[in-house]
């Protein structure tokens, strides 16, 4: 690590409108460095992030690139610095090969005027994938491959320019463990050849196990910088999570459902159900599953094995193949949606923006929504009823909105979550199928989440809770079961199932 | 955005609507300010020409409020035209050919020009909720349609041979609407249009088949996982729309033409979608909106009367007032989905 570092980042304050986003972050990265970037949800990592890359302008503040300061007006002016960003979802182009993708719009494609240029260049690619070893099929097209493979070929375009840092924005997020191995071993030989990497993430595991220093960010400020093999994790979560540390403790947590308590009432019961993949979706085969009235049924698996295509076919929005649905002792098979959601079923979608939210209408009218015909007064909706009933949900659950008839396309992502959350709240279901609802929540966040649910399920609900993040499963279900290639495990206890195995059920490399 | 903002946008606005009015009259030979500031007071002048105002900001406001109730479901009825003009077929048909009792002949003109309005939504509203067919191209369509209905009859048995142009005999005089001013004479249009305008907003804000209506203009994937019937509520509000502006047709028939006119729709389909897109559809500021676009309708043609300054001027000033807050709102919206996109992350 020379002294002089590759880039500096000096004071750099930012605001949005009333909310002070970064309070003069300072950090310097270094040629060949990993440099892992901490925080929980809306600490500011990805603002900082969108800075470096001429995505935001700094409200104040300056960067140096090797000394020479530098103003990014767009994503094209970082580029010529040799600043790259891949961002969580992939930004590839569709029907062009993983090759094509790669040289697409590159400067070395632009100086060629043959009709051969592919042909040229396919030499400098090929002796690229050669020297960082990264393994990749050129000639698929982007959507044959995984998304594992799709973020290789986003590096590969990167480092075809001349990436001189690489910003990867949770990287982890969307790939699945043996992607994770190889996207280690990628970054290990990048840095080699002298590339700096920021790995921006909230999974302290990952950012621990491959950075050679970890800078915290927490409510916008530079908490403090970490050594490999110089802290302990512990002062890691404290700087992460200040004192709160303590009450989140994961023992703690975990032993708050009482595994044994479940009722045995059969609620629902799935037999040899078999799903419409529809348009490109996955085949769910042969699913068998009983649940019971008042527990949280868990099934973790890698993001795109199923889940989707199972919860829909549960609630009734995709089409039975084979296999029946029986639910409260009823066949309900052939009937549609919202007559199952009449019966006392209630879903809460994976994709909160396009399949939950209301942007227009206000935070109150979102709650009811799924059971606004009950609400009535005569001829006409309660409106006195329904914002007390939402004041009371938004004092609850802690829902950071100026009132209840606020539109609720201007709450953040963490609230518009906890507005959908109320509005299951409010439908008191009988089973609840929700997906993936503390993703991208912040630690608090999603612990008020959890509890929400195991009131409801203390109350008698059934809850199948379909998430990609196995620590959450495991922390809070009764019973887990592993979703992969579109079968289901059996379902184990959770105290029965251990982490080791469960990785295994999830990627393919054990069967039940 | 705060009530502040949005003065400010719209004030404006407003003054730039004005400064290329300003630029037109100095460039047709007349004195730019008094030309301008004529266009707001002449319709206030004499109670002649503020009657003329007030008819036509009923039509305008109840025109307008049938384009919106589609546009809250996030529908386009570009059909208000033809609904419009089958309204108003069926209010002179009724009023010349029905011989009722006197007092219910009013009620049953504007209940036939209602329904033949709602009947000529239907089709477009029908084929999108059975084939998908999309509704700005088949409700603009349908308006050619009506163009030649109205000739047919205007032209057909009804004729009224005297006159030079094509148009009906008088409906009977009991079908008229009721006056509230005799002099000039003014019949009960603008309290049909401001009842309506309540009860539609009452509709939408307070009722579910309001919420829901709205829930399919918010998000049309969620509302229907959440149980509401999308296509039907899309349907409806066509048809609903459909049959404001068939009220309309009817209300002009029998409370100011007295019979049907070749080319009585006006330009009213496009100062109504004016109106509704810069009230947004919400029921209260169309009453504003429209009130607005009429003093500038009637003021304007005014003007030509007086300097000679083509009427048109009128859709000029309403149409750089549109754009100028269309403007303030684009980059706005970039700007926040853009973040919003950033921040969910």
């Amino acid at each position: 690590m020379s002294n002089e570092p590759f880039i500096r980042i000096v004071n750099i304050h930012k605001n949005f409108g009333q909310v002070q986003a970064l309070k003069g972050i300072s950090l310097d990265i270094y040629s060949g460095e990993i440099l892992g970037l901490l925080g929980e949800n809306g600490a500011g990592k990805t603002t900082l992030m969108n800075i470096l890359f001429g995505l935001y302008k700094p409200d104040a503040g300056e960067i140096y690139v090797e000394g020479e300061k530098k103003f990014f007006r767009s994503p094209s002016d970082a580029i010529k610095s040799g600043i790259f960003m891949v961002h969580q979802h992939f930004k590839l182009v569709k029907g062009y090969t993983a090759f094509e993708n790669i040289i697409m719009g590159s400067e070395q494609a632009r100086k060629i005027y043959s009709p051969r240029w592919r042909e040229k260049l396919r030499p400098l690619v090929e002796s690229m994938i050669a020297t960082y070893g990264i393994r990749i099929n050129l000639d698929s097209r982007v959507e044959q491959l995984s998304l594992g493979e799709q973020q290789r070929v986003e590096i590969l375009r990167a480092l075809f320019r001349g990436a001189k840092l690489l910003i990867l924005d949770e990287p982890t997020t969307n790939i699945s463990p043996q992607d994770i191995e190889i996207l280690e071993k990628i970054l290990m030989s990048l840095k080699k050849a002298g590339i700096s990497i920021i790995f921006v993430s909230h999974k302290l595991r990952e950012v621990v196990s491959i950075s050679d220093r970890i800078a915290v960010l927490r409510k916008g400020e530079l908490i403090k910088i970490f050594r490999r093999g110089e802290y302990e994790e512990r002062s890691l979560l404290e700087a992460m999570f200040g004192n709160i540390v303590e009450a989140l403790s994961d023992n703690e947590y975990k032993y708050s459902i009482n595994p044994h308590e479940t009722d045995r009432e059969i609620l629902l019961e799935l037999r040899d159900l078999s799903c419409d993949p529809g348009d490109g979706g996955v085949q769910v085969r042969d699913v068998n599953l009983l649940i019971y009235k008042g527990e949280i049924l868990g099934i973790a698996g890698v993001a795109g094995n199923g889940q989707k295509e199972l919860a829909e076919c549960i609630i009734g929005l995709r089409k039975v193949l084979k296999g029946s649905i029986i639910a409260f002792g009823e066949d309900i098979t052939h009937i549609d949606h919202r007559e199952r959601m009449r019966k006392g079923m209630f879903y809460i979608p994976e994709d909160r923006l396009a399949e939950g939210l209301l942007p227009s209408m206000s935070v109150a009218e979102n709650m009811i929504l799924g059971i606004h015909r009950k609400i009535f007064k005569g001829f006409f909706l309660d409106n006195s009823k329904i914002n007390e009933m939402a004041q009371k949900m938004i004092e609850t659950l802690g829902i950071k909105t100026s009132s209840p008839l606020a539109a609720a396309g201007s709450l953040s992502g963490g609230n518009i979550q906890k507005t959908l959350i109320a509005r299951a709240i409010a439908a008191k279901p009988k089973i609840l199928i929700a997906h993936n609802i503390t993703r991208g929540l912040d630690i608090l966040t999603t612990r008020s989440v959890h509890r929400i649910l195991r009131e409801m399920c203390n109350e008698g609900t059934a809850i199948i809770l379909i998430s990609d993040d196995l620590d959450e499963v495991l922390q809070i279900s009764h019973r887990v079961s592993i979703i992969y290639k579109g079968r289901l495990s059996i379902p184990l206890r959770s105290e029965m199932l251990d982490r080791e195995k469960a990785v295994m059920l999830m990627t393919g490399i054990e069967n039940t | 955005m705060g009530l502040g903002e949005s003065l400010i946008k719209y004030s404006v606005s407003l003054l730039l609507a004005f400064l290329a009015a300003m630029i037109i009259i100095s460039l047709s030979g007349s004195d730019p300010l008094s030309g301008v500031a004529s266009i707001i007071t002449i319709p206030f002048s004499n109670p002649d020409i503020l009657s003329l105002l007030i008819q036509k900001f009923s039509t305008i406001l109840l025109m307008s409020l049938a384009f919106s109730i589609s546009l809250k479901a996030y529908r386009f009825n570009v059909g208000i035209e033809g609904q419009f003009l089958l309204g108003a077929i069926g209010a002179a048909v009724t009023g010349i050919l029905v011989n009722a009792p006197p007092i219910l002949m009013p009620t049953l003109v504007l209940i036939a020009g209602l329904s033949l309005g709602a009947l000529w939504a239907s089709i477009p509203a029908y084929l999108l909720y059975k084939f998908g067919v999309n509704e700005i191209v088949s409700t603009l369509l349908m308006n050619f349609i009506s163009f030649y209905l109205v000739d047919l009859i205007a032209t057909g048995g009804l004729r009224d041979t005297a006159a030079g142009h094509p148009m009906t005999i008088p409906i009977r005089i009991e079908a008229a609407l009721p006056t509230i001013v005799t002099s000039p004479r003014m019949s009960i249009m603008p309290v049909i249009a401001v009842i309506m305008v309540l009860g539609i907003g009452l509709f939408l804000y307070r009722t579910v088949a309001g919420y829901e209506l709205r829930a399919s203009g918010s998000n049309k994937k969620a509302s229907y996982i959440y149980g509401i019937n999308v296509k039907f509520r899309e349907t409806f509000s066509i048809i609903l729309g459909g049959a404001l502006a068939g009220l309309a047709g009817a209300m002009e028939v029998s409370g100011l033409h007295m019979r049907l006119i070749s080319g009585m729709q006006s330009n009213y389909i496009l100062v109504a979608i004016l109106a509704a897109l810069l009230a947004r559809g919400e029921p209260v500021w169309l009453v504003i909106a429209s009130m607005g676009i009429s003093v500038v309708e009637v003021g304007s043609a005014a003007l030509q009367r007086t300097s000679g300054v083509p009427s048109e001027l009128g859709l000029v000033i309403e149409g750089v007032l549109l754009l100028v807050i269309l403007t303030f709102e684009i980059p706005k919206f970039l700007r926040r989905s853009f973040v919003k996109e950033v921040s969910l992350r």
